[in-house]
């Protein structure tokens, strides 16, 4: 239960040295290439699948476990049935004369190669989205996130944005997770050995009996944050005071070569989403140049 | 001025009627042991925390190294004097070891240097150091106190207050953290200490002893004068240490033992003689 967010990995890797800011930066930078376009399906597919190997590679360096990559996609199959049934059966809108169908029904009704793909292309981006998110959560601390994220939000302490606030909430929040859920674990078990069955039961009954874990979590999680502030208070936590940090943000050389790594494969990609979209020719040059995949 | 804490006349309750501390009265001076006891309910957390102003008094005043307790000195009185409290879970703040130690240095904006030497020195001498980078729920009970105790102790404080601190540690712990104590005490004679405790033999190794009964200061005074007061104690249901209890008996059975004997080794001694 414990690795909601994909637990960071015991390791020493690159990927796990690099500074979180570095590593936040690149995830946006890869998830924007994730979402342009290239052109039409085909070229969409191959670029995709370039990105992805390199993505790969990454995960390979960064020693991510493929099972936990695997496990987390297990979940995603009743998202790929979902899209299916938007994409493909649910009968396109707009101009479709220039579609490729697959099948067409007797009524008229057609399935289009077109609806298949765009699916596709969606269940694609959305492993490449899990694949990133978790090389990120398996490298870097929970709390160096926060302090990234403290960072970034630093140019809004002009216009008096509380962002030291800020981020001693989210890294109390974070902090307390592991501790909830422990705990939750063991109230269930506690009603379990009462009777409560959480397992079976029509929708009503559910709803009871996750109210047994509900109420008594809450109480203790009010009971936990009054100790916790009187805990924060002795200790001179002050909200608005000047404080020093234990923490710092360094960057290396590394850090500064992943940056330029990023930067490049950010612009390759772009150039290649400028020329697939804008320039004519390239927008399906796999059919032009080599003959395949007209779509 | 050799006063650490004054209380006088101090009335608390946290519900309308129900009084939970009834007019206490006590002085402590510098670099005193003190053990509170008392029987659970008793008020002996609620007071602590006023002492820290964690919670307001309702009558009373308190003078901790003569600054009185009120709000507008609070930021003062963080400086002097801090609190281990008992439930380790609720006082872990970092996200790790070290981040905890050195959440208090931070507030006190501590230049970083400094704070990573500190938090090294008492991460060590609690014997965490192995465990700096370990996260809260990676951690025992135990463990989890002794981060507490150094986050606490790393400040430097005048006076500190161990609320049931070291409840979860092994015997071997406790005796750890007692000999890291002395020590302190040793380099600064003026650290005052005060420890809640259920654990009447600590109790009797301090040099003085507070029973609160009730939310009432029920005795006051050195171990060896308050845990004469059996008959006392007993009323109120409090255990007397083990070494009062032999002596008595032996007193029953008509043998007389010197007061200076008050440790097992040396009445062991004397009846060897
Ligand atoms: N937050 C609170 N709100 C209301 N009543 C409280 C609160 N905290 C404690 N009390 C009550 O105040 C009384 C004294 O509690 P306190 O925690 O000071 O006892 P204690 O001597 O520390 O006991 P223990 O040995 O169990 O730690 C108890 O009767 C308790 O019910
Ligand atoms: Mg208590």
């Amino acid at each position: 239960m414990k690795n909601v967010f994909g637990k960071l990995t015991p390791y020493n890797t690159v990927i796990h040295r690099l500074d979180s800011r570095i590593k936040m930066l690149a995830l946006i930078g890869f998830m924007v290439i994730c979402f342009l376009p290239y052109g039409n399906y085909a070229n969409r597919f191959i670029i995709l699948g370039i990105l992805f190997a390199i993505i790969l590679v990454i995960m390979a360096i960064a020693k991510c476990s493929f099972l936990s990559f695997l496990s987390n996609l297990k979940s995603l199959w009743f998202m790929m049935i979902f899209l299916l049934i938007i994409f493909v059966f649910v009968p396109q809108a707009g101009d479709t004369s220039s579609y490729h169908p697959i099948v067409t029904f007797p009524n008229g009704y057609q399935i289009y190669y077109e609806g298949l793909f765009q699916s596709l292309h969606v269940f694609f981006r959305l492993v490449m989205m899990i694949a990133l998110t978790l090389i990120l959560t398996s490298t870097t601390p929970p709390m160096e996130m926060t302090y990234a994220l403290e960072w970034f939000l630093t140019p809004l302490r002009i216009i008096k944005f509380p962002t030291q606030v800020i981020s001693m909430t989210i890294s109390l929040a974070l902090r307390f997770i592991p501790t909830l859920l422990d705990e939750a674990n063991k109230i269930m078990k506690a009603q379990k050995s009462r009777g409560v069955d959480y397992e079976k039961g029509f929708l009503t009954k559910k709803i009871k009996s996750v109210t047994t874990l509900i109420v008594p979590l809450l109480s203790s999680c009010f009971s936990r944050s009054d100790e916790l502030s009187l805990a924060m208070n002795a200790r001179g936590y002050e909200p608005y005071g000047k404080r020093s940090s234990y923490r710092i943000l360094k960057i290396g050389r590394n850090d500064i070569v992943a940056l330029i790594i990023v930067f490049i494969i950010v612009a390759a990609f772009s150039t290649m989403c400028y020329f697939t979209q804008n320039v004519a020719g390239y927008d399906n040059f796999l059919h032009l140049w080599f003959g395949i995949g007209a779509f | 001025m050799k006063e650490a804490i004054r209380v006088e006349h101090l009335y608390f309750s946290y519900e309308k009627g129900v009084e939970t501390l009834k007019d206490i009265s006590f002085n402590v001076n510098k670099g005193e042991y003190v053990a509170l006891i008392g029987h659970n309910g008793s008020g002996k957390s609620t007071l602590s925390k006023l002492l820290c102003y964690l919670l307001p008094a309702d009558k009373g005043q308190i003078f901790v190294d003569d600054i009185e307790v009120k709000e507008e000195n609070e930021s003062l009185l963080r400086k002097k004097i801090g609190i281990v409290f008992q439930n380790p879970d609720n006082q872990f703040i970092g996200s790790t070891v070290e981040d905890d130690i050195a959440f208090g240095l931070e507030n006190r904006n501590i230049p970083r240097e400094e704070m990573v030497r500190l938090v090294h020195e008492f991460a060590s001498k609690v014997g965490m150091i192995k465990y700096l980078n370990k996260s809260p729920d990676e951690l025992s009970g135990g463990q989890k106190q002794r981060v507490a105790i150094a986050g606490i102790l790393a400040l430097g404080l005048k006076i500190i207050i161990f609320d049931e601190a070291t409840s979860m540690l092994d015997p071997e712990g406790v005796e750890d953290i007692k000999k890291l104590i002395m020590e302190m005490k040793k380099e600064d004679p003026e650290l005052t200490f005060i420890s809640i405790t259920h654990d009447i033999e600590e109790a009797y190794i301090s040099d003085r002893v507070i029973i609160l009964n009730k939310g009432e200061i029920f005795l006051d005074g050195k171990p060896n004068e308050v845990f004469q007061k059996e008959d006392l104690l007993k009323s109120i249901g409090l255990d007397i240490p083990f070494i009062m209890k032999v002596k008595s008996s032996l007193k029953d059975k008509n043998v007389q033992i010197p007061n200076e004997i008050n440790n097992i080794e040396e009445l062991s001694d004397y009846l060897c003689k």
